[in-house]
């Protein structure tokens, strides 16, 4: 009884403690932004910069990047899992593989494409990238979480005369939901921070997504006439969007992991 | 009849005609300008918009870029066949590197402003941009490399007076330290502030052999040169530099203490800094232009031989057309117009360089004294005190110098090794 | 029949297999080509080099000190961060008081935009004014105040630092959810052999968690050898090369020295690396499955 007291204690004590580790910087940025200022540091941002183009940038990038990967790994994770055919391993290393190419290495040979294709500038030019790389680690979590639904339930929409699209579609994706829910979280999340090519690809300020712009507000604060408090008032506000769906999404997303691996 | 028909279809046709060469000259056309200098505050849109009121048929789309990103996408978009129609360049290696996509604009100068037209730029200018007779750009602006700034309201509070040379300098700085101010401040962490200010010290100890042993004539294991090395490490071993000058860059982390919290006394910068004193920017105003606002631009003798160092020049931007340009009339024109006009606004109300031109008025609009004093510092210095060009032109040599810089200032090379390494990369 | 629905089933990996093709693939060769010629990367200037670039580079000191750095990052990281991950997770699965907002908390870092984070460590970390220097001369331990990023010998341990901040939430997470996996009979039976938590944990827990272990293990060390955005922010490698990785180096040789020959022998030169570590993985997972299998 003691013993189990005392692990409880330690553990909350361990966990205050880190806790104030994993929010100190946030709450550094926070406070700063309101010093010699307060609320018009805030204010002073949205007169300078139109963040909201930034922000629909980003919505579009990030949006589009989620509707094709869902699709696209989804099909890809129930293939592997579920179907056979020659070469399925072979293939499915080789896609795990695309994990391991850096950022840096694409950003030119994938410019000339971009260009050719006529989407210099437009969310456009990111949404396939950044699909195809979060495509191969998610392909790893969905393929592991079909992995764990039982085999029956395909026999069974199969003696009830499904083909094999129906049977992915109508029977195991709905099953899999938690599963695409992580993957879906883990996508928005890697999209929505990229910096190295969405540096690149739409480099007009304007147009940027929330995650470069506090690269160039850091280099231009000068030319800006913003104070160090500005700067960090107007990292908050980059900030905020992805804070403020985190949080709502953060439920869901441990539900995800626990409801999947309950069943499992 | 016929005959009638026939002289009517022709007058018809003419009519037809006129519009259509009337519209050839106006048709509309939009021009992109892309760089990192001269920034995107209010005069180059100033700029930007008399350019438009005199040319309707050109509208300019300006882009703004920090410097290391305006690199990079330039880069991309010229290996695809784009880019921006005009863009701003840094002579040296970059100017060489881009080539390809620079635009010769000899036909166009000769044939705007005539023959002779080279006695209209300084020598300088035309001597670093001539490519055997033809030039690739145009000068915006000189800019000097070397200086130091100081804020005397730090010197008079602890009655200390302005340095002359490398001992005092120590002294000064140690004062500061003790009393817990910052000592000479470096933004170490950029590698071009680390070549300006190693060059004024190697500049003030030996010039020609500085300038020898970067064309690769002589080794850098040259005694004097060694020397500079020396001194410049000593900068930081000595703490002579304020701590952890490595882990930050000029701007906006370093220049900010000094322009707009007035936090420290002294910053290496060059005479670009000059442009504080006719800032819009409220905080850097009230400590520049504000009642008794005392700041000093110096150089420093640093071998203690008695004579200070010199300033390097540089041609901050040069001016150049992609050789992708659908319109270069119009692009041409908006190039002249950056010179001329550019430049005079650039110059005189807001500071950002020196004259390229010869035919520029320097009458600087609201600089106070203290202004005025160091304007005149710096222009007597560039007329009589320049010791050479500011900007490398080999990228491999500019490298190695770099890191050799930085690898003397963490103490991880004595000066002969940095010396030889340097060498290595010629 | 047979032959047409295995054709069927390609066409469900048919979209990720042409993204792959076009996005990973293409580029891939691309460097692999390019790493044989000399190029400004947008000049009309390209000659064959053959295998110049690799003597290059594998002769200079940079490399050399980006893989000792990646080494060295990669074991503080990962140890860290799995170790942990482990005892946060173990923590909320007793459920320990406030462990649903604890796993939001912990789990915010990762979600946390680099570029933004980037700006306020290199502000904690400035060696005369910052953060964490004025308070630890606040607190009279100036001995302790060093200039962090500056210093070559402490500047890795900083990234790490922000590193092991920024995704221990994540390691935290797939610990867990593995754990809850564990189905709780197996540690009653454990109690009832007489194991305290301890014993349980180690004898167990851990065992159990392999899968994840390997998760965790690969994902770090793919992470830590793209690592970019933090280095870029903080240090852009420096000084002096001591926080230089892969991806810096490449960035820096495409677009700052103008080599693309060479910045794709590095992107090649990584990419085997990568291979490497995880073909070797791979066989130490499976090989100890396969023993694991044969031991029941």
């Amino acid at each position: 009884m003691k013993n189990s007291k005392l692990y409880g204690g330690l553990g909350l004590f361990i966990c205050l403690l880190s806790s104030a580790f994993f929010i100190f910087p946030l709450v550094i940025m926070v406070v700063r932004s309101f010093h010699s200022g307060g609320i018009a540091n805030y204010s002073r941002v949205f007169d300078k910069y139109n963040l909201f183009v930034n922000f629909t940038t980003s919505v579009i990038v990030v949006g589009c990047t989620l509707a094709i990967t869902a699709v696209v790994v989804s099909f890809a994770a129930f293939a592997f899992s579920k179907l056979r055919f020659r070469g399925s391993r072979a293939l499915y290393y080789l896609l795990l593989s695309g994990m391991m190419v850096p950022v840096a290495a694409t950003i030119f040979p994938l410019y000339q494409i971009v260009r050719g294709l006529g989407l210099i500038n437009s969310p456009f030019s990111l949404i396939f990238p950044y699909a195809t790389g979060s495509c191969c680690f998610n392909l790893l979590i969905l393929k592991n979480y079909y992995d764990s639904i039982p085999n029956e339930m395909l026999e069974a929409a199969n003696i009830d005369g499904a083909n094999k699209l129906r049977t992915c579609w109508q029977v195991v994706m709905p099953v899999a939901k938690p599963g695409l829910a992580v993957v879906l979280m883990q996508t928005f999340l890697a999209s929505w921070n990229e910096l190295q090519m969405a540096r690149i690809f739409i480099a007009d300020t304007d147009v940027q997504p929330i995650s470069v712009v506090p690269v160039r507000f850091a280099q231009t604060i000068s030319s800006r006439d913003f104070t160090q408090e500005v700067m960090y008032a107007a990292l908050v506000i980059c900030l905020l969007p992805i804070v403020i769906f985190y949080i709502f999404a953060a439920k869901s997303l441990v539900n995800g992991l626990t409801t999947g691996a309950v069943k499992g | 009849m016929r005959k009638s028909i026939c002289m009517a279809l022709v007058f018809c046709m003419l009519f037809a005609l006129i519009p259509m060469a009337f519209a050839a000259e106006d048709e509309p056309v939009t021009i992109s300008f892309q760089t990192w200098n001269p920034g995107d505050g209010d005069l180059i849109h100033q700029i930007i918009d008399a350019f438009e009121a005199e040319n309707p048929s050109i509208t300019i789309d300006y882009i703004y870029m920090p410097y290391s990103d305006h690199i990079a996408d330039m880069q991309i978009k010229m290996a695809s066949g784009e880019g921006p129609d005009v863009y701003g360049m840094q002579a040296g290696v970059t100017y060489s590197t881009f080539r390809p996509f620079e635009e010769n604009l000899t036909p166009y100068i000769t044939e705007t402003y005539g023959d002779g037209w080279e006695s209209s730029f300084l020598t300088f200018c035309t001597n670093l941009l001539n490519e055997d007779g033809s030039y690739y750009g145009l000068p915006l602006g000189l800019t000097y490399a070397g200086l130091i700034w100081a804020d005397m309201s730090y010197f008079n509070k602890y009655g200390l007076s302005l340095p002359t040379n490398y001992d005092e300098l120590a002294q000064v700085a140690q004062t500061f330290r003790d009393n817990g101010e910052y000592p000479l401040a470096i933004g170490a962490k950029d590698d071009w502030i680390n070549i300006d200010m190693w060059m004024n010290i190697a500049g003030d100890i030996n010039a020609e052999k500085l300038y020898a042993a970067l064309d690769g004539e002589i080794s850098f294991t040259d005694p004097e040169l060694l020397q500079s090395f020396a001194i410049w490490q000593s900068l930081f071993t000595e703490g002579i530099v304020q701590d952890g000058a490595l882990g930050v860059n000029m701007y906006c982390d370093t220049t900010d203490l000094f322009e707009k919290e007035a936090s420290i006394p002294m910053i290496t910068n060059g005479s670009w800094a000059a442009g504080l004193f006719v800032s819009t920017d409220e905080s850097t105003k009230a400590n520049f232009q504000g009642e008794g606002a005392d700041h000093q631009a110096f150089l420093l003798d640093w071998n203690n031989d008695g004579v200070s160092a010199g300033l390097a020049a540089s041609i901050d931007v040069v001016l150049c057309m992609n050789t992708n340009c659908k319109n270069k009339d119009a692009a041409w024109k908006f190039i002249d117009f950056m010179i001329h006009y550019g430049q005079d606004v650039l110059i005189n109300e807001g500071l950002q360089y020196f004259p390229s031109r010869t035919d520029l008025v320097l009458d600087v609009v609201g600089l106070n004294e203290n202004g005025l004093e160091n304007l005149e510092f710096i222009i007597e210095n560039a007329q009589n005190n320049t010791r050479g060009y500011r900007e490398m032109g080999n990228a491999d040599v500019k490298q190695a110098v770099a890191d050799a810089l930085k690898a003397l200032a963490t103490n991880e090379m004595t000066p002969e090794e940095a010396a030889e390494s340097i060498d290595n990369a010629q | 029949m047979r032959r047409k629905s295995e054709l069927t089933n390609y066409l469900f990996i048919l979209p990720i297999l042409v993204l792959f093709a076009v996005f990973i693939v293409y580029p891939i060769v691309y460097n692999f080509i390019i790493s044989f010629f000399e190029w400004s990367g947008f000049g009309p200037d390209i000659t064959f080099v053959g295998l110049e670039n690799y003597v290059t580079i594998l002769n200079g000191k940079i490399i050399w000190k980006v893989m000792h750095n990646f080494i060295i990052f990669a074991l503080i990281t990962i140890t860290l961060q799995a170790l942990f991950g482990m005892i946060f997770a173990s923590f909320f699965i007793n459920n320990i008081r406030g462990s649903s907002v604890y796993r939001i908390l912990f789990y915010l870092p990762a979600v946390v935009t680099p570029a933004i984070i980037g700006q306020v460590f290199s502000k904690f970390f400035e060696a005369n004014r910052g953060y964490l220097n004025t308070f630890l001369r606040a607190l009279h331990l100036d001995p302790l105040a060093q200039t962090w990023l500056a210093d070559p010998s402490l500047a890795l341990y900083c990234i790490c630092f922000v590193n092991i901040w920024q995704w221990t939430g994540y390691s935290m997470l797939l610990y867990y959810a593995s754990m809850l996996n564990i189905p709780s009979d197996l540690y009653e039976s454990a109690s009832l052999d007489g194991a305290n938590k301890a014993q349980q944990f180690t004898r167990v827990t851990f065992p159990l968690l392999r899968g994840t272990h390997f998760t965790v293990f690969i994902l770090g060390m793919l992470g830590s050898l793209k690592c970019y955005d933090i280095v870029f922010i903080l240090t852009n490698g420096g000084p002096n090369y001591a926080t230089e990785t892969f991806s810096v180096y490449i960035q820096n040789l495409s677009f700052s020295m103008f080599r693309q020959g060479q910045s794709a022998t590095v992107v090649v030169i990584m990419f085997i690396i990568a291979m490497v570590i995880t073909a070797v993985q791979l066989q130490l997972y499976y090989r100890s499955n396969q023993h694991k299998e044969l031991a029941r």
